[in-house]
């Protein structure tokens, strides 16, 4: 049996006002809109509520009602926007919520409520929590979104036991069904207050008078028609979770939630022979905050000792604060990794080697992942693009690199102007500059003439040059197009040679 | 000093050439060329085209063939004589008999058979190996080359700018000297201007099936193939000034022009010891009077007369008893025929019974068939029952002999539709 939290912000956008601004929250204030030439009210706080507002009404009259009313302006898509990040906010309390428009959450909660000890408990949690961020909240629980959504609006208990949804409607109004206000008037003129009115009676007739919404929103409530909630963050089907009776404060605290979690992510893995690429590891903590490390790793792993050793230099930058609630460890990239025999692990070589891949890993910890990459040859003449990074340490290429040209040890990113002296109009160069030193040029070889791929880029030709200067250091030079008496000569350094 | 270019691909080398031959020999022109060679892959069928253009500028084409060999490396062949040039014909004929249509399989000692009278370039690979010499295999063959075609040899030298063309001349100068195979300067054309790359890519994207995104290595790496100046050849080689002599040399000693080939037709049976003319001056007749009864209309007679006098002329009366021949067998075995085209125009083959729009009827131009404006050899298509085509065509070939018959042989193009298909293709 499925279990839904419906949560309702009654005063959502006046809320957020107060949060930003103490002061306002003793005062009546309301939010407003220009409309028709008018300013008319959208959102009133508690204080102002209690005077008798309500939004819809017009700026003037409020005044009337109450004054020295504070008016503050509206600000499109608001509530979306705080719904959403309330949301996330909430996944510490289960992975699938989803925004419910204008003023409320949805919570998927099949299975949580016992890590909190029951689901009175659990629900007050999550009320108690949502107020002291400062949201005045009502919450139902139940075992559809329909009754959740009913009981949290106009329920007497929060809690409706599992199995017990139709009684628990029988004497709400029928606004609780979620219905459009013409049919809830049409409802209230026919002298049907409360739900049990009308439940009894046969599905032709109030179809005919109400509209087939009414029969459906019925048929949600009591679990006869299936209803889904489109959570704010897709499950991460690599993703563990571990909630906290106590908020978290210490580094050990961390790592023992750590090692737990990747106990049995890795566990997991291994049963399904996959590898985790790359890893990260989330805190929640109380004050709403997100701390997380993440890692990666050249080859599939779900070695958890490996794993470990790659997150324990970074635990240190988690931050626990007044502590952390939630911890969730997911893998966002996970690859097949089919387990190898122990015995060869051992004695691999190469780039086959799991120690390799480790110490890659363990290295990219220090100076940064991205320093660190491997090359394969790509079919193309163009220089820069005769390379491409590879994907894995295992990647293998898909040609041979090709031999048959000399290509430099270290090919620059850009290559770099420089001042050359060479006799016209293709004759290797005597001498060139390159960051303030003079290298005379003792031997050289070429023009090797590449032309632009005008099929990606057009653009002049390129004549490499591979030179060795007096020194005996070698360089990849290279003069860009022909050699035009009446323009000034283009050219480059592209790379070193051993 | 003068160069001749020794080495020139043009489009009839079916998707490998960008330029067409006319195009080419314009380029030469414009260049002071005086001649230039053709040498398409196993294939003449470039040179005729060439050499119509040539003409009108004033060049003189060698024509040549570029063979690519199953079993060693491609050599450039150039025939001196015209004796030269039907062995070479022939080599060809050979190659494309022994391979499915469109391919030329040729072996080594097919040319060593018929390279009488041939002058030959060796084409050395394209790169060096790791100690910048060339594969000791190529050395052996070129070898071995040189025992077979002794003083006919020589050794093809190219600036492709690919960064070690110092190294390689100067490898194949060692190479040229030790085996006495003098070294020609070519430039290996493939297009008469650089910015036919684009095109020569997509062709080589058509040819190697992929699309120039993922064409890689199959493509060239720069623009050089194309007719280059002969001051900038000449710059190329200044270290080598003898392999722009040797160009000369080749060029002079190919005296062999398309000008002195004529058709030659076949001789055909005649009875009673009659030339063709007499012959068929005679079936025409006996014919005239099956078609027209005794009295001949007058319209008729002048009509035949005319013809007649004109195909005498032209001397074309062999081929109107061939094709009578063919029509007479195909009667005998009363295999359905029936002329069309252009030849329904003829009385003569109204007479011969090879077309049957009656002359009586029709006002005929026998001037859409033959005329002497059009200089060109008479056509008469002729269509058999299907079923039985075969039968005809093992009469042709028993009567002419297998290898002197051929169902026609058609060289393939790119047509527009086809081609914009393919280039499209080409960039995915």
């Amino acid at each position: 049996m499925s279990r839904f939290v419906s949560v309702w912000f009654r005063h959502l956008i006046t809320d957020w006002f107060s949060v930003r601004q103490p002061s306002l929250k003793s005062k009546p204030f309301v939010v407003t809109a220009p409309s028709h030439g008018r300013m008319v009210i959208t959102a009133v706080n508690a204080v102002a509520a209690s005077g008798g507002l309500y939004p819809g009404m017009v700026l003037a009259d409020a005044r009337a009602l109450v004054p020295g009313l504070t008016a503050m302006d509206h600000r499109p898509n608001l509530s979306a926007t705080l719904l959403h990040k309330i949301a996330e906010w909430c996944i510490r309390f289960t992975p699938c919520v989803a925004v419910d428009e204008p003023d409320g959450l949805l919570l998927d909660v099949t299975g949580c409520a016992h890590l909190w000890h029951g689901e009175e408990k659990y629900l007050a949690t999550i009320v108690k929590r949502l107020e002291e961020r400062g949201y005045s909240t009502r919450a139902g629980m139940a075992d559809t979104v329909g009754v959740a959504w009913a009981v949290a609006r106009f329920g007497k208990h929060s809690v409706i036991k599992s199995g017990t949804d139709t009684e628990a409607m029988w004497h709400l109004p029928p606004e609780a069904l979620r219905l459009e206000p013409e049919v809830v008037e049409r409802l209230y003129k026919l002298g049907l207050r409360q739900v049990h009115d009308f439940i009894g009676m046969p599905r032709p007739a109030l179809r005919r008078r109400f509209g087939a919404a009414l029969l459906l929103r019925l048929d949600q409530a009591m679990g006869r028609a299936t209803e889904t909630i489109h959570p704010v963050q897709p499950a991460e089907p690599w993703q563990e979770r571990l909630p906290c009776l106590e908020p978290i404060i210490t580094a050990t605290g961390i790592a023992i939630a750590l090692e737990r979690l990747l106990d049995v992510l890795c566990q997991r893995l291994v049963q399904s022979e996959k590898g985790l690429r790359l890893a990260r590891f989330k805190g929640y903590r109380v004050d709403g905050k997100i701390e997380q490390v993440e890692i990666g790793t050249h080859r599939p792993s779900n070695n958890k000792k490996h794993l470990c050793k790659l997150f324990e230099d970074k635990l240190t930058t988690i931050e626990p604060d007044l502590g952390i609630e939630l911890f969730v460890l997911e893998a966002p990239t996970v690859e097949a990794h089919t387990p190898g025999q122990s015995a060869l692990w051992e004695t691999s070589r190469g780039l086959e080697s799991i120690r390799l891949s480790e110490l890659i890993d363990r290295i990219a910890g220090r100076v940064g992942a991205d320093r660190i990459h491997r090359y394969l040859p790509d079919e193309h003449h163009w220089p820069e693009r005769s390379i491409k990074p590879a994907g894995s340490l295992q990647q293998q290429p898909a040609i041979p690199w090709t031999l048959e040209r000399p290509r430099p040890l270290q090919l620059l990113a850009r290559p770099e102007p420089i001042l050359v002296t060479a006799p016209i109009p293709d004759y290797p160069p005597m001498l060139f500059r390159y960051q303030g030193h003079l290298h005379k040029i003792a031997k050289a070889d070429g023009p090797e003439r590449i032309e632009a791929e005008w099929w990606l880029r057009n653009g002049e030709h390129r004549d490499y040059y591979y030179v060795e200067d007096e020194d005996g250091q070698r360089y990849w030079l290279f003069r860009l197009g022909h050699y035009q008496s009446d323009q000034p000569v283009q050219w480059f350094l592209h790379g070193f040679f051993v | 000093m003068s160069y001749t270019e020794l080495q020139v691909t043009t489009n009839f080398s079916f998707l490998r050439g960008a330029s067409h031959p006319e195009e080419l020999v314009e380029q030469a022109s414009m260049y002071g060329y005086s001649r230039i060679a053709i040498t398409d892959r196993n294939s003449l069928a470039g040179i005729v085209r060439a050499h119509v253009a040539a003409k009108k500028k004033g060049l003189t084409i060698i024509p040549a063939c570029r063979l690519d060999l199953l079993d060693g490396p491609s050599l450039l062949a150039y025939p001196t004589d015209r004796d030269a040039y039907s062995r070479l014909s022939g080599l060809l004929t050979t190659g494309n008999l022994r391979a499915e249509k469109g391919k030329c399989h040729l072996y080594k000692k097919d040319v060593y058979e018929y390279a009488r009278g041939l002058l030959l370039i060796a084409l050395p690979p394209g790169t060096l190996n790791e100690r910048f010499e060339y594969d000791p295999s190529f050395v052996k063959v070129l070898q071995e080359y040189r025992e077979a075609f002794g003083t006919q040899l020589f050794l093809a030298a190219s600036r492709s700018y690919q960064g070690d063309d110092a190294k390689k001349l100067y490898r194949l100068n060692q190479l040229a000297k030790q085996w006495s195979v003098p070294l020609v300067a070519t430039n290996d054309v493939h297009y008469h201007h650089p910015d036919r790359r684009q095109l020569q890519d997509i062709v080589t994207c058509v040819r190697e099936k992929c699309t120039i995104h993922t064409a890689g290595f199959h493509l060239h790496p720069n623009a050089e193939r194309y007719l280059k100046p002969i001051a900038e050849m000449q710059r190329l080689f200044r270290q080598y000034p003898d392999a722009i002599h040797q160009t000369q040399a080749v060029a002079e000693a190919c005296r062999f022009s398309l000008d002195e080939l004529k058709y030659v037709y076949p001789e055909e049976i005649t009875t009673g010891g009659r030339t063709p003319q007499e012959e068929l001056t005679m079936l025409t007749w006996q014919g005239a009077q099956e078609r027209f009864g005794a009295t001949i209309p007058e319209k008729m007679v002048t009509a035949i007369q005319h013809e007649l006098s004109f195909i005498g002329e032209m001397n074309y009366a062999a081929y109107f008893l061939t094709v009578h021949d063919i029509v007479r067998f195909a009667r005998q075995q009363s295999i359905l025929c029936q002329g069309r085209g252009s030849a329904a125009n003829s009385t003569v083959c109204y007479c011969l019974g090879i077309t049957s729009v009656d002359p009586t009827k029709f006002d005929l131009l026998f001037e859409r068939f033959l005329s002497s404006a059009r200089n060109e050899p008479p056509d008469i298509d002729v269509d058999f029952e299907h079923e039985r085509r075969e039968e005809v065509m093992q009469y042709i070939y028993r009567k002419y002999g297998r290898d002197r018959a051929a169902i026609v042989a058609t060289v393939t193009q790119q047509h527009q539709k086809g081609a914009i298909r393919d280039v499209g293709k080409a960039m995915g």
